[in-house]
């Protein structure tokens, strides 16, 4: 037979058929490519972090089914640029009396009370503190000021999430610059588009629609709490203490009128209720939900600094 | 100024060679390659083939397998494995760490500001401390105050830096976290650790013992001290002697104004006053507290429109002759005569009499003056300068205003300045400023007095507050070795601690209680702004605490025995338990210091804890003066002749930026540039122009000085506008147990300490000069960042700007910018097609060039309040300084006068971003890392910028840094010592130095970053952007409030600083700021905007020169005005 040739079709060789001999080439770039994207998207985002805590401080009870103001604690937030972890007089305040019988909250005493204590990798921690791993981190070049935001009725969940869900607290937002800029595309501040120098009032830090982005977060306690006294003092009444406004958010809320369990907490701790009887008519009534958890060793002032 | 007027920097610019600023020109590098082959010196450059070679084989053991290629290669991959690796695993390995409990009134992150005082050069000066989080970071004056108005000096503003010196604590690089701190007790050469109960038992011991005891105080002036003083003097008796001790205290000015006045008082200047100054060889805006350098301030803004005039009679350049604008070269030993000859032209004008020695000396002397001095040009004729200080003074007299002849400083605390001040004191006199424009305070401190009782026995010898005679006082070294017992009770491990027996070390005044009278009838309280650092005590609770060791303590001092809490407070550092004077029964000092007070308020009908937190708060008040005890006036002795002698002789100034050296260890200071000199880092010896040409001496050569027995090697530098026949060197510096920082710089420099030459004779000691022909670098600022083009320091005179205001809008306006249009009002070119609007905040600032006196205190405050490390000397030497601001020293003369470089005159000019509208750094960044913000500022991205340095290069100013290394990681810049190989190991693998290792383990030194600014990474550019920060802060307060704040509600560090308030900020849109009104000012002028178009946010305020006009300089302004205009 005479070699003639080479046939068109081995000239061209179809698409398939480059497939198939280049096949493992291909998957592996595709799996270069993901493992590439995925250690890129992993190196820069630390969505979900949720270290192990030296105490396994519970977000879902507190703020969740206790229903703590987030400002109880991180009361740092509306005053400074950071949100702050309490004080240990914080944590003692309620936990000297309050599930002083179980393990995590004996600890707790006792770190506060022997001012050093030996964490899991065998540190030496003074100071009659809990050492807590850091969750959010932002880098040191950004400037991040709490209280601009709380003022602009950010809500703390806008940010980190439905933390009142979260046993073990973890990171909920990717916190990159793209992630600020989502919001901050159409903010509106001195000098910037949309002001007019010569009038204070327009003079704005916060996102322009507001609203829009209000409607699509969960209900944060702090914001449901802020407006529901907002729009009692609205109403020439005194404080949130009064009947909420036909509201569905206002709703969901449990009514200012005597909590059962307050009334027990009180019943069971008279100094503290004798506290709260000291206080003018109005401010007793007015004492938000939060502070059912006050005890006899808590002052106002341990709070409202 | 006429055309014909030189000026120039450095030499560079005299000899008309091109800007050498830049280290990579090409021209330059091959001279530089030259000089230093040429001098031998090349220890780095110049390397033969094997020891390269022998340097790349300990490279490749280091790094092995590596060549340049693989090297950039590995460091890619490292790069990459870096970041593999922070992703996984951990990201953010930190903890948070909660407060116990949080103390009323504050908040996490927000600064709180305390009234309290430091003491610098001995002087007290009122601040406001800011605090973050418990630490102070930065210090002001006291806004509130009457005599400091809120300005401070570079001193003050680094003093919160001594208090985080890792020195303090005794740490070894070697060893991070052991702390050697606490009481040290020397036994066989060592030093032993010891407990406060044994020390205490010990020293109590002695002190019940002890026949004659003597207590060596730094100055001690506020009421409580004073009170404690007393308290220990009567519990002692007899047996005591304290002595409050300064090096820089002025005994002989005492013992002038004993001799005239028939009091012992220290004179306190009233510089605001006077409508005429004549300085006879006296720094005082070096030398002189904060309050003094404010009221220059007032001083030369003036009275009814007419600025102060300044002259100053020296020998030297000092920075208040640098500020001067009449300046009369004379030596030294004819300073006296000079005061008695004006004097005697005012006792006749006025028809009062001399001393009667005096009177029949001073025919001679004033022929002999009239030829030693140069004259003074004035309307087209040489009037002698005697004649036209006298003139001048009467002139004031006769208009109704002040005049006041001044001499202070450390240059003449010593005996040998008596006669000048006698003079001086008289001439006051006679110009009726004696009582007005200057007044009698007690001493603070004496000199002389510790000479005195050191050449006595002594049993014990207690050393407390800062004083350090072992250093700074001749021979008391040798009289201290021979003290049987010496405890040191000072906060620093100093030259004195460490020929103790005992070292009890004390507090830092940010530490400590205390009080201080700045001037009579004005006193000071002293608080704490942070726990002790360090495992330390109060002076005073440890001086008690020997007392009741002793069983001597006096019954005031008794308190209840408290318990020891059951977490007694540690200290913040070294986390030891602090010593507790309650829990053994002492009175705490604070309680005394609280007594006292209490007293004190009480007899102004104020009580109770109101009246003290009040009091607290403002951090002063008026109390009745204190008289200074009387004297018996004295007969008055005529001066010596001055011997004709040609020989050199030596003048001791104090150093103009560490100060009397107890600063010394701070590397801010170190790394401050010298007002006139613009050395750092390093002492000196200046040398006139004259006399280095007749030695043959250049700038940078060793010299070594013979002065009596002793002989220095000192770094030589020609210095413009000095006196033929005086060296001039400076006290403050060669310390030698300082401090890390103060011996990394002594390592390769010079140790010599000038308060040991000529047995601490200030001037006058017979100095000869020998050549070593070997060559020390001094780290010289000057001549880096040069700027080309158009003069961008101007001044004008006085006399000429009365009749021409409008001279600085004259300024040639060569360019074609001009031709162009935008759109704006005189209308110019832009490369940008349209103009950015700012309609909030435009911020801008205005510097009074006729107000700056070149002092670096917006340097320092700038340092501190932008976290700018210090770069070490040979960073420096490279042009790698980091400040934001600079301050140019520029010296003009006339042509013909300019070689000699004799008599110059001055001009200092700050130098900083102009936030320039066309900021040609902009349109160079390939990373837009630097870019226009919304309110003006040109804005440095540190994360974007990847180190191009474009822009530094494309800055007409020069004001762009670069971090070159981990500046922030290291204490004083990298280690350059040993060899290249480890070197560049050391520092690729970013350690930098052993210093920087110890201090990232666990040094307070991280305790002074300010937490609003970045701490800047290698490799970016930083540069100023107005304090950006308290913009923010500004707004942030504006959205709060929803409306406008006033002008001067915040402002930047600099301006916030300046002791004369030179530089002035503010917003430019809002009419009424000073700084619109400013800008307006017919003196302002834009630096280079005729020339490169860039339209800088700062305008300069040219300088006055209050002197008579010259003859070319009234020709020019009648060929500019025309004859009848220009009358």
């Amino acid at each position: 037979m005479v070699s003639g040739p080479p046939s068109p079709s081995a000239a061209s060789p179809s698409p398939l058929s480059w497939l198939a001999r280049w096949w493992p080439l291909i998957v592996l770039a595709g799996v270069l490519a993901v493992g590439a994207w995925q250690w890129w998207w992993n190196a820069f985002h630390d969505r979900g972090y949720a270290p192990e805590q030296p105490i396994a401080f519970s977000h879902r009870l507190h703020a969740g089914e206790l229903k703590l103001d987030c400002r109880y604690c991180h009361f740092n937030a509306e005053r400074g640029k950071h949100a702050g972890i309490p004080p240990m007089s914080v944590c003692m305040g309620c936990h000297a009396v309050v599930a002083s019988d179980r393990p995590q909250i004996q600890r707790l005493a006792e770190i506060a009370q022997q001012g050093s204590y030996t964490a899991a990798d065998g540190t030496v921690h003074e100071g009659g503190v809990v050492h807590w791993r850091r969750v959010h981190r932002l880098p040191d070049h950004v400037y991040f000021d709490h209280r601009a935001h709380v003022a602009a009725g950010v809500a703390c969940q806008t940010c980190h999430g439905p933390v009142e869900e979260m046993t073990v607290l973890r990171q909920f937002a990717d916190l990159t610059m793209q992630w600020c800029l989502d919001c901050h595309r159409g903010t509106r501040y001195v000098g910037g588009p949309g002001t007019d120098p010569n009038d204070p009032t327009t003079w704005r830090v916060g996102v322009a629609d507001y609203e829009a982005l209000r409607a699509r977060e969960r209900r944060d306690p702090i914001v449901v709490f802020h407006e529901r006294r907002l729009r009692g003092s609205a109403a020439g009444a005194h404080g949130h203490g009064e009947a909420p406004a036909p509201d569905a958010a206002a709703a969901e809320e449990p009514a200012a009128a005597p909590d059962p369990r307050l009334a027990a907490f009180l019943a069971a701790h008279p100094a503290f209720a004798a506290k709260v009887r000291e206080l003018p008519a109005w401010r007793a009534a007015a004492l938000p939900d939060s502070h059912r958890l006050m005890n006899a060793a808590t002052d106002c002032s341990t709070c409202h600094q | 100024m006429t055309s014909d007027t030189r000026f120039w920097s450095c030499l560079d610019d005299l000899a008309g060679r091109p800007a050498g600023s830049d280290e990579f020109a090409p021209d330059v590098a091959a001279a530089i390659a030259e000089l230093r082959a040429a001098q031998g010196l090349d220890r780095e450059d110049a390397v033969d083939a094997p020891t390269l070679d022998r340097w790349r084989a300990e490279l490749q053991a280091l790094l092995p397998g590596v060549n340049r290629r693989s090297f950039l290669r590995l460091s890619g991959a490292a790069a990459v494995l870096a970041a593999i690796s922070g992703c996984g695993g951990d990201p953010h390995p930190d903890t948070l760490v909660p407060l116990a409990a949080q103390p009323e009134g504050t908040t996490l992150g927000e600064a709180l500001h305390y009234a309290t005082v430091v003491r610098c050069n001995g002087a007290p000066c009122p601040v406001v401390a800011r605090c973050y989080d418990g630490r102070p970071i930065k210090l002001d004056g006291n806004p509130d105050h009457p005599l400091i108005r809120g300005r401070s000096d570079a001193r003050v503003q680094a003093a919160v830096l001594d208090l985080y010196d890792p020195d303090r604590g005794g740490l070894d690089p070697a060893a991070p976290r052991q702390y050697r701190d606490g009481p040290r007790q020397r036994s066989g050469g060592q030093w032993q650790p010891t407990g406060w109960g044994e020390l205490d038992r010990a020293v109590g011991e002695r002190l019940r013992e002890a026949r004659r005891i003597l207590w060596i105080s730094g100055p001690l002036d506020g009421p409580a001290q004073r009170a404690f003083v007393e308290l220990l003097q009567r519990a002692l008796g007899e047996r005591l002697r304290h002595i409050a001790y300064h090096p820089w205290a002025e005994d002989s000015a005492v013992e002038a104004r004993a001799r005239v006045l028939g009091e012992r008082s220290a004179p306190r200047w009233h510089l605001e006053r006077a409508a005429v100054l004549v300085t006879f060889a006296s720094d005082p805006l070096a030398h002189g507290d904060v309050a003094l350098q404010a009221a220059y301030g007032r001083f030369r803004r003036g009275q009814r429109g007419e600025p102060g005039q300044l002259i100053a009679v020296e020998p030297v350049l000092t920075q208040t002759g640098s500020c001067a604008d009449v300046r009369v070269r004379a030596a030294m030993a004819d300073l006296a005569w000079v005061a008695w000859a004006v004097a005697g032209e005012i006792a006749a004008a006025e028809g009062a009499a001399l001393p009667p020695a005096i009177a029949a000396a001073l025919p001679e002397q004033r022929a002999r003056l009239a030829a030693a001095l140069r004259p003074v040009a004035q309307d087209g004729e040489s009037v002698p300068a005697v004649r036209y200080i006298a003139e001048r003074l009467l002139a004031a007299r006769r208009r109704g205003a002040l005049a006041l002849a001044l001499a202070s400083g450390p240059t003449h605390s010593g005996p040998e300045s008596l006669d000048l001040h006698i003079a001086v004191c008289w001439l006051n006199r006679l110009l009726g400023a004696e009582g007005r424009a200057v007044s009698g305070a007690p001493p603070r401190a004496t000199r002389d007095g510790l000479s005195a009782a050191l050449a006595e026995d002594w049993d014990l010898v207690l050393v407390s507050h800062g004083a350090n005679p072992a250093f700074d006082l001749p021979g008391a070294a040798e009289r201290l070795r021979a003290v049987p017992c010496l405890v040191s009770l000072n906060p620093t491990r100093d030259e004195t601690a460490a020929l103790a027996h005992w070292q009890a070390p004390g507090l830092h005044d940010l530490e400590s209680w205390g009080d201080a009278e700045l001037a009579p009838g004005q006193a000071e309280i002293q608080q704490p702004v942070i726990q002790p650092l360090w495992d330390t005590r109060a002076a005073e609770e440890s001086l008690a605490s020997f007392l009741s060791a002793a069983g001597l303590m006096p019954p005031e001092l008794a308190s209840e025995r408290a318990a020891v809490p059951a977490q007694p407070p540690l200290s913040v550092v070294s986390r030891k338990q602090l010593w507790q004077a309650s829990a053994r029964g002492l009175l705490p000092w604070r309680s005394f210091v609280r007594r006292v007070w209490s007293e004190l308020l009480a007899a102004q009908g104020q009580g109770g804890e109101a009246a003290w937190r009040a009091l607290l708060q403002r951090g002063f008040l008026a109390v009745p003066p204190r008289a200074a005890p009387p004297a018996l006036p004295h007969a008055i002795a005529a001066p010596p002749a001055p011997a004709s002698a040609s020989a050199l002789t030596l003048v001791c100034s104090g150093s103009r930026t560490v100060g009397d050296g107890s600063q010394l260890n701070n590397p801010w200071l170190q790394e401050l540039p010298d007002p006139v000199s613009k050395v750092c880092w390093d002492g000196w010896a200046a040398l006139s122009p004259a006399d280095a040409a007749r030695l043959g001496v250049a700038d940078d050569e060793v010299i070594e000085l013979a002065v009596g027995e002793a002989r220095v090697r000192l770094p030589a530098l020609v210095q413009d506008g000095q006196h033929p026949g005086c060296v001039e060197v400076f006290l403050g510096w060669g310390r030698s147990a300082a401090g890390l920082v103060a011996d990394i710089t002594a390592a390769d420099g010079w140790r010599a300490n000038a308060y040991l030459l000529a047995g601490g004779q200030r001037w006058g000691a017979a100095v000869t000069v020998q050549r070593t022909g070997l060559r020390y670098e001094l780290a010289r600022t000057q001549h880096h960042h040069r700027l080309a083009g158009e003069r961008v320091a101007r001044d004008d005179v006085w006399e000429l700007h009365q009749r021409d205001p409008g001279q600085q809008r004259r300024q040639p306006a060569h360019h074609a910018w001009e031709r162009g249009t935008d759109g704006r009002p005189g209308g110019r070119l832009s490369i940008w097609g349209r103009h950015h609007t700012y309609p909030g905040h435009r911020w801008g600032m205005v510097i009074d060039l006729d107000l700056c006196t070149g002092c670096g205190a917006c340097i320092v405050a700038c340092s501190a309040e932008n976290n700018v490390p210090a770069v070490g000397r040979d960073e420096v030497r490279r042009n790698r300084e980091l400040h934001w601001i600079r301050i140019d020293r520029y010296y003009s003369a006339p042509a013909a006068e300019a070689a000699a470089r004799l008599d110059v005159a001055v001009l200092h000019q700050p130098m900083l971003c102009q936030q320039c509208d066309h900021a040609p750094c902009e349109a160079v960044c390939p990373a837009n890392a630097t870019m226009k913000s919304e309110e003006g500022i040109n804005i440095q991205v540190y994360n974007r910028c990847i180190g191009t340095r474009y822009c530094a290069n494309n800055c007409p100013y020069k004001v762009r840094r670069f971090n070159w290394y981990q500046y922030s990681a290291m204490r004083a810049g990298p280690q350059r010592a040993g060899e290249p190989a480890q070197r560049i190991a050391r520092n690729l693998l970013g350690e930098g130095s052993a210093i920087a290792a110890a201090e990232r383990a666990h040094a307070p030194l991280h305790f002074v970053l300010n937490p609003e600014v970045t701490v800047r990474h290698r490799g970016v550019m930083e540069k100023c952007n107005f304090c950006l920060q308290r913009q923010r802060a500004w707004r942030r307060e504006e959205v709060r409030r929803h409306q406008r704040l006033p002008d001067g509600f915040l402002t930047t560090a600099c301006a916030q600083a300046c002791p004369t308030e030179a530089i002035v900020w503010g917003d430019l849109n809002d009419p009424e700021a000073r700084v619109s009104a400013l800008g307006e000012d017919p003196r302002a002028y834009r630096a280079l905007d005729a020339e490169s178009n860039t339209r800088p946010k700062i305008a300069y305020l040219a300088k006055l020169r209050h002197r008579p006009a010259s003859a070319e300089e009234l020709a020019a302004l009648r060929a500019a005005l025309g004859p009848e205009a220009a009358r």
